[in-house]
């Protein structure tokens, strides 16, 4: 049996399992049954591992639950970074990584000198490939310098572009909070720093188990490029690959989910595609007319709520909803719709009555926005579906909550 | 994907370096396994230490009871092109004037010439980022947000004139400990306390930086210390939890677990009623905010308790009644 190693080579082996940990926490070994008992019990440990107090555990109807449990609110530093410090690596690696340093601090030289230096240094026989490919690698990820001298190629230590001082590791420790911010940590972790500044509130720290397939989009994105994804199906967990165009990336910060809005030449149409869902992208040519598509979707865009650029029925055009709101005591709810209303027209239309409009393509998604103001909504007018479900949810809550009951009383 | 998970970032890495710098002048074994401890994972100490002592990597040689690095310096390693990349990204977003000079900025955008950037800000689309966020840009603003930042590092009192939504202007010490972002706000807030001489104790404040006027530093000879203040702030909700039902109708668990993932919670299913029970703890500043959003999943969510809570949900749902004449329950 192989020995159980808390590193990992491969980031999507952690991945789901730390979300399901963290964002779901109720299910038990055997939700995971789509995985082995052994790979359960493995991640589980990592995970663990990872997390320390952070990883709990609990007994319900269902069996032993493990989660992962936090109030984001009061943390410096997204306890799920960890994952991101988990990748495995050889005897080779560490030992060149180390002496390769060492070695270059004073002088640049050849990968024959360096190979020649470690070996004697180390007392362990490094072939010249092995050391060459090491090189290579630390220069593409912008450690070392490589430059030809004669007909050799000579690696030198990179000197740091930046002086990492007070000013630029503060703005570090606030940046490390938002996007991509796992690379944030490793510049705070490598100057010998965390952030003792900032915490973050509405902060969903799941994000950053995003963050290798959404650098991969990005950098497509920048390049106008095509690219192929592997998804997994929310519902079915059937992977799927789709070749898309990806044009933006919408947040919705309440909710917390993440989208790559793409572009689909052979339908001609945009659609959304969760982040979480993404597994692997693989970047594929230039896409000719990216300015054009971009152009489009920021014309569309203000009558998207959500991510839907098609409402179940052409007739959802929007909606609009008159409120009953006083002036002397709420105005904290007039501000409030100014600033959640995402460019919707607030008019007062008399004492204490002020009537919110909104076009959109599908205005099903913004069904949980309107219900924000359960105790305020004079009249409500969408699509015959729409209020009809509005009054539904809201006869079947005041049910659920008995409310009906004590009225009659 | 391959660039951001790589060795070079992981912990063991971070940790042998650590304890190679320690190693130049000698480093007991209770040392290393210290710095494994603190730096590392549950079982990092266990599954490296052992090849860093007695592999094959040769990276240290014991001397009586003490173990010296092999290699003369200490390590750190440059910036990678990853993290200048990210860096560079930071160059556009107006937040990065909170933190560095006119003259800072153009060192660093200097130094960053030719570095593609990791992400344009424009790839991103917010779909609900409140519309009345900070004033990034405005002058106060950065001189008010820089004085409370150094005040936070400095843990020294700071008189801040302030513009209360509910009350008038005031003027008052406070003791800072952290400064609070929200990207669903897009605002900064400063937590601090406020102490009261008639309590003698000190007060947990909230303020939003944005509605602050002016900073100046305090003549206070007493400073709260980061221990009460990190008790202010830091420990757990004493208030009961609030306790949801979720059923399985229209993916609500789903949707209402992700979006509540950012707060301190419990969550179990009950197979025989085919329901989830969600316990959330939360700070009283937040209880109006929960609220609404827990209105907003319908009838998918059911708040259970504290009473109190539930109290205010059924109160607005019986005045919907009336606005909307809604048939009564059976």
């Amino acid at each position: 049996m192989a020995e159980f190693s808390e590193l990992i080579k491969n980031f999507n082996k952690i991945r789901d399992f730390m979300r399901d940990f963290y964002i779901y926490g109720f299910k038990t070994r055997a939700d995971f049954s789509i995985k082995s008992a052994r790979t359960y019990d493995n991640e589980k440990r990592r995970c663990e591992s990872y997390l320390g107090e952070n990883f709990k555990w609990s007994y319900s109807g269902g069996g032993k639950a493990s989660f992962v449990s936090a109030d984001c609110g009061k943390i410096p530093t997204n306890p799920l970074f960890s994952a991101w410090k988990s990748k495995s690596f050889t005897d080779n690696d560490v030992m060149l990584h180390f002496f390769l340093i060492d070695i270059l601090r004073s002088a640049g030289k050849s990968a024959e000198e360096l190979t020649d230096e470690i070996t004697q240094k180390s007392g362990k026989l490094f072939d010249l490939q092995t050391v060459r490919g090491k090189c290579n690698e630390y220069a593409d990820l912008g450690l070392l310098t490589k430059e030809k001298k004669g007909k050799a190629f000579h690696y030198g230590l990179l000197k740091d572009a930046i002086n990492f001082d007070d000013e630029i590791l503060d703005a570090v420790k606030f940046f490390q909070g938002g996007t991509l911010g796992v690379i944030g940590e490793f510049i705070l972790e490598n100057a010998g720093c965390n952030n003792d500044l900032f915490v973050f509130k509405h902060h969903y720290i799941a994000h950053t188990l995003e963050d290798g397939v959404l650098l991969d989009i990005l950098s497509a994105m920048r390049e106008h490029k095509k690219i192929e994804m592997t998804l997994i199906g929310a519902k079915s967990r059937k992977t799927v690959k789709n070749r898309v165009v990806p044009a933006k990336i919408l947040c919705s910060f309440s909710s917390g989910r993440r989208y790559l809005c793409a572009y689909l030449p052979a339908s001609r149409r945009f659609s959304a595609y969760r982040l979480d869902s993404v597994k692997s992208v693989a970047a594929l040519e230039p896409f000719a007319d990216y300015g054009e598509i971009q152009n489009s979707l920021l014309r569309n865009i203000d009558k998207v709520w959500g991510v839907s650029f098609d409402g179940e029925s052409r007739n959802e055009k929007g909606f609009s909803m008159t409120l009953r709101i006083d002036e002397s005591k709420e105005k904290h709810i007039i501000n409030r719709i100014n600033k959640e209303g995402r460019g919707g027209v607030l008019e007062r239309i008399g004492d204490n009555t002020f009537k919110f409009t909104k076009e959109l393509f599908d205005a099903n998604e913004a069904m949980p926005w309107v219900k924000t103001f359960i105790g305020k909504i004079i009249s409500f007018k969408a699509s015959d579906r729409l209020e009809k479900k509005l009054n539904a949810d809201i006869r079947r809550m005041a049910e659920m909550y008995g409310i009906g009951g004590e009225e009659n009383e | 994907m391959s660039k951001l998970f790589s060795e070079i970032y992981g912990c063991y890495f971070g940790i042998i370096s650590d304890i190679l710098n320690r190693a130049e002048s000698g480093i007991s074994k209770k040392d290393i396994d210290g710095a494994a401890n603190r730096r590392g994972f549950s079982e990092t100490a266990f599954h490296l230490l052992p090849e860093l002592i007695d592999g094959e990597w040769n990276f240290l040689e014991k001397r009586g009871d003490l173990y010296y690095s092999r290699f003369k310096g200490s390590f750190g390693r440059p910036a990678t092109g990853l993290e200048l990349s990210w860096l560079a990204a930071l160059l556009d977003d107006p937040r990065i004037r909170l933190f560095l000079s006119c003259e800072r900025l153009g060192e660093l955008k200097a130094s960053l010439d030719g570095v593609t950037p990791a992400f344009d800000a424009d790839a991103f689309i917010s779909l609900d980022r409140h519309l009345d966020g900070d004033p990034y840009t405005h002058p106060n603003y950065i001189a008010n947000f820089r004085q409370i930042l150094e005040a936070c590092k400095d843990n020294r009192p700071i008189v801040i004139v302030y513009d209360s939504e509910k009350t008038s202007r005031s003027k008052r010490t406070y003791h800072p400990f952290k400064i609070s972002y929200s990207e669903l706000n897009d605002k900064f807030r400063l937590l601090c306390a406020a102490f009261d001489a008639k309590t003698q104790r000190l007060n947990k404040m909230i303020l939003n930086i944005g509605r602050i006027l002016s900073v100046e530093p305090s003549e206070l000879a007493y400073r709260a210390s980061k221990e009460d203040l990190c008790k202010l702030f830091l420990e757990p909700n004493e208030n009961p939890h609030i306790i949801l039902e979720i059923t399985k109708e229209r993916n609500s668990p789903e949707r209402f677990l992700l979006q509540f993932a950012s707060f301190d919670r419990k969550t179990e299913y009950d197979p025989e009623r085919d329901v989830y029970t969600c316990r959330i703890s939360y700070d009283t500043a937040d209880e109006a905010e929960l609220l609404i959003r827990i209105l907003g999943f319908g009838p998918t969510v059911k708040v259970l308790g504290p009473q109190g809570f539930l109290d205010q949900i059924k109160e607005r749902l019986k005045k919907q009644i009336r606005f909307m004449d809604y048939p009564a329950a059976p």
